[in-house]
């Protein structure tokens, strides 16, 4: 299988201050890849070593198989072949749309240009804006406009930095979805950056999660909510808790709530005292169930409400119920146990690894 | 230009243009012999008690014009008000030594004060007394009413800046207007006063035409004299590098008052002025003081000089008149846009690599602001003038014929001095408007195959416009007010509008010198506007933003 961005070990450092290290993973020619995690783990960084614009330290990056990136070399971003959307867009204010989209095409006659700016802006819906000036357009025009003038020389890559963090909420999940069926259309690799696992979720085929300058896991969406690698990933994809435990005969784990069958792995011993994460959607409620549970406290998301119940020891575990089922604080509602999967994690690590 | 060249580039400009202070500081140990000896003994401590009286008086003046008329225009309510917000900046279009004499013809005895006085009276020569205009009191409040706009200036905008809840919560508790001002806005806008302050003073020490016209004898003079009458240029260096550590001091000053006020300014005030309305006397007061500031800072030489330039349009409005202006004219424009072009150079390459090495070589670059123009004269006719003697005794060897002067008394000379003098003006406003333009434009160029060089010329130029044409034409009304530099170094027989007033004046032919004073300060007046604008457009949408 052809590779096409290749990501080797990387460390990236200001002075001393090393932000990104022994970073590694790769992506194949069409996929959406995502670097997320919270602000400031050196995920915008590492795509901006990819883009050209800081040198790495350590280790190498490798697009379309051409090292562009090591230690002491460095191909600058004009020569990389990579195309950027901003966070703020960056649209230059003294230039028509039009212009702005040409800006990068080189070696095209001016009618070929023209025909690839007006199949552009078909692409997107805005037919007929190129005479238009960038402060004339709103947010989410901007946010399109600027996606087709990093398009438009047809990049080997595109990287996107946070590209819907200034689109209104209700907005962003559209242009995600948007955004994500153009690039598979055009058969577009790219990678974006983002600190909203909704948004790495709607938009990527592979997701890194990253902290305090590490990729923590490169996999799928799927397998980062349902098999976390390690602490953090379970903690920072979506919700839930940690439910001590006991591993019995390496058959199962003993907790609080009953015996929780499934894959052991292979560190566990009999008898070790263990973590097992529940979420929210592992636990089911249910009238008719014997197993009762008090109502600490609840938050009407919506469609759901997320009860918070208390166990007899006092541990809380998360439960999410349909909106219609409303009871109230204090009152014992039935639940059930649903686990696909046990995810293990072992006890008293401290959590940032 | 690759990105590689752009920091050499960068370093080999400042170094250049840092020449005149390294010579000026260089010189402090070579020995000037007895002359030395003569000046400590004789005028260098008057150089020095001048210096200081004359930077008293006009802070004390100037204090107290600016911060009053700042606090009234900005936070107070009268008729008038919002012509006065401008127009109090109009006496900065006068340049000290223009209006100096201006007053002198008016005051002097033979002026239309004095004469209508004794025709009035009856009294004859000697009968009555009458100040001297003359005199070091007399050049403190000539500077004192053209300088003041820079305090006004800085504690208008400070004022206008001032988070007005805290204005509000004093009022809310009970303090009234002066109550408000001494002990809650004064002190928060006491770091823009004081940088303001230091502007005054470096203008001060710089001025030459204002304190030679009156003998009043300061270190600039002082400069002069040492290097024409004594011929001694150790020594003119030597007295530049006192003056240096003045404006060093000066410097540090507003620096450190700068600094400070950034850190005051974080939070921003909202729009809603609460004025304090005035009324009655109170009303008529404020009315009085603003326009009493304007009238002798602006209206009344003005019109003198506009009276003058129109009694003797006739013979002075000559073919060599016109030349004269002409003169001028392209040698400001060249300079500015000289200037410009290093202003480019300077902030864009500090822009692309701003690591702690470039941005101190660009500060010492635009350290030139502060420095007189006496001193950088002397700093840079010292070593052109030995270049110069180096290449012509070397052609003469070798080639048998003289080469002359090509670097001292040249119009590069000129030029060059202008650089340096007046580099910072254009660089901040290079500066201001590159900071507007965020990273990311440069970088999505880049991305889109741009290189640096190119970035410069499509991206960058073509956005900051406006603030290059604000460079071009704050550096070009500069030049063509600057007068002791040019003294110094201007080639034989050249002439400019500042130097002819100058002189034309010092020969007591003051009518005469009005024309010339009069094109200065019309052209003066248009930074006043681009200045003006540039603050009430605070809120201004900036570039590059969403």
């Amino acid at each position: 299988m052809k590779i096409q961005l290749e990501v080797n070990n990387v460390n990236i450092a200001y002075g001393d201050k090393t932000v990104v290290k022994g970073a590694s993973f790769s992506l194949e020619p069409g996929n959406i890849g995502c670097l997320l995690g919270p602000s400031g783990c050196g995920k915008t960084s590492l795509l901006r070593a990819i883009a050209g614009y800081e040198p790495v330290t350590h280790g190498d990056i490798k697009l379309q198989q051409r090292l562009v990136s090591k230690s002491g070399y460095r191909v600058p971003p004009e020569q990389r072949r990579v195309g950027m959307v901003f966070q703020d867009f960056a649209l230059f204010p003294h230039l028509s749309v039009e212009r702005n989209i040409a800006f990068g095409l080189k070696n095209l006659t001016e009618q070929q240009a023209r025909t690839r700016v007006d199949e552009l802006l078909t692409l997107v819906g805005l037919s007929d804006l190129n005479d238009v000036y960038p402060h004339q357009l709103s947010g989410g025009q901007q946010q399109r406009i600027a996606l087709i003038r990093a398009m438009a020389p047809r990049p080997d890559i595109l990287l996107m930095d946070e590209p819907f963090s200034s689109i209104d909420s209700e907005l962003r999940e559209l242009l995600a979805r948007e955004v994500r069926q153009l690039l598979k259309t055009d058969g577009i690799t790219a990678i974006l950056v983002t600190h909203d696992q909704m948004e790495a979720f709607a938009m990527a085929d592979v997701i890194g999660v990253f902290n305090q300058g590490r990729l923590h896991q490169w996999d799928t969406g799927y397998h980062i909510y349902h098999n976390p690698a390690d602490r953090f990933v379970a903690n920072f994809i979506g919700q839930g808790v940690m439910l001590p435990g006991r591993v019995v005969n390496s058959e199962g784990v003993k907790t609080e709530i009953g015996m929780l069958k499934g894959d052991i792995p292979a560190f566990c011993k009999d008898g070790h005292h263990i973590e097992v994460l529940l979420r929210p959607d592992d636990v089911i409620h249910d009238d008719d169930s014997d197993f009762k549970l008090e109502v600490k406290s609840k938050v009407f998301r919506g469609a759901d409400y997320l009860y918070t119940l208390l166990l007899p020891s006092g541990q809380e575990i998360l439960c999410m119920v349909q909106s219609h089922h409303n009871h109230r604080v204090g009152e014992y509602i039935g639940v059930q146990l649903e686990l696909d999967d046990l995810i293990i994690l072992p006890k008293e690590i401290i959590s940032h690894t | 230009m690759r990105q590689s060249l752009w920091d050499p580039v960068v370093i080999a400009i400042a170094l250049v243009l840092a020449i005149p202070v390294f010579v000026i500081v260089g010189n402090v140990f070579v020995p000037a012999g007895e002359v030395w000896q003569h000046l400590y003994s004789t005028v260098l401590s008057d150089y020095i008690t001048n210096s200081l009286l004359l930077m008293i008086g006009v802070a004390i003046g100037s204090l107290l014009l600016g911060v009053t008329a700042a606090w009234l225009v900005s936070m107070t309510e009268f008729p008038g008000r919002k012509h006065f917000e401008w127009a109090l900046l109009l006496p900065m279009a006068i340049p000290a030594y223009i209006i100096a004499y201006t007053y002198t013809g008016m005051l002097d005895f033979a002026g239309p004060l004095q004469t209508s006085i004794r025709e009035l009276t009856g009294w004859g020569y000697g009968d009555y007394w009458f100040p001297e205009v003359r005199s070091l009191q007399g050049a403190a409040i000539m500077m004192t009413l053209v300088l003041y706009p820079y305090i006004y200036l800085l504690a208008r905008a400070a004022f206008l800046n001032q988070s007005l809840c805290v204005l509000e919560v004093s009022r809310s508790l009970g303090n009234g207007p002066w109550k408000t001002f001494f002990s809650v806005a004064l002190p928060l806008a006491r770091p823009a006063v004081i940088a303001g302050l230091s502007l005054v003073l470096m203008e001060t020490l710089a001025d030459y035409g204002t304190v030679q016209y009156f003998g009043v004898s300061t270190f600039t003079t002082g400069i002069f004299r040492t290097w024409y009458g004594l011929d001694n240029a150790p020594a003119a260096a030597q007295l530049a590098a006192i003056l240096l550590l003045f404006v060093f001091v000066l410097l540090t000053l507003e620096r450190y008052s700068r600094r400070k006020a950034r850190y005051h300014n974080t939070s921003r005030g909202q729009r809603t002025l609460g004025r304090f309305r005035l009324k009655g006397w109170n009303k008529l007061a404020a009315i009085l003081i603003c326009f009493f500031m304007l009238l002798f800072g602006f209206l009344l030489p003005a019109t003198q000089l506009a009276i003058w330039a129109i009694d003797t349009a006739a013979e002075v409005i000559d073919e060599q008149f016109f030349s004269l202006v002409m003169h001028s004219l392209e040698l400001a424009a060249s300079a500015a846009i000289l200037v410009l072009v290093i202003a480019l150079i300077l902030g864009y390459g500090r822009r692309l690599n701003p690591t702690p090495l470039i941005r101190s070589v660009v500060r010492i670059a635009s350290m030139g602001y502060a420095i007189p123009g006496t001193v950088i004269a002397v700093g840079i006719i010292i070593p052109f003038g030995y270049l110069d003697n180096l290449l012509d005794s070397w052609i003469r060897n070798h080639f048998e014929f003289s080469t002359g002067l090509l670097f001292s008394g040249t119009i590069f000379a000129l030029l060059f001095a202008y650089m340096v003098r007046f580099l910072a003006v254009s660089l901040h406003a290079v500066e201001t408007g590159l900071e507007r333009i965020t990273p990311s434009m440069d970088e999505a160029a880049r991305s889109l195959g741009c290189r640096p060089a190119s970035i410069l010329s499509k991206i960058h130029i073509p956005m900051l416009k406006s603030s290059l044409l604000t460079a071009v034409l704050l550096v070009f009304v500069d030049v063509l007010k600057e007068l002791p530099a040019t003294l110094i170094l201007r080639p034989f027989n050249f002439n400019t509008l500042a130097v002819k007033a100058y002189e034309l004046a010092a020969d007591e032919r003051l009518a005469d010198a009005s024309s010339a004073s009069l094109a200065i300060v019309l052209t003066g007046i248009v930074p006043i506007i681009i200045l003006n604008r540039s603050i009430s457009s605070h809120g201004e949408r900036s570039l590059g933003e969403r």
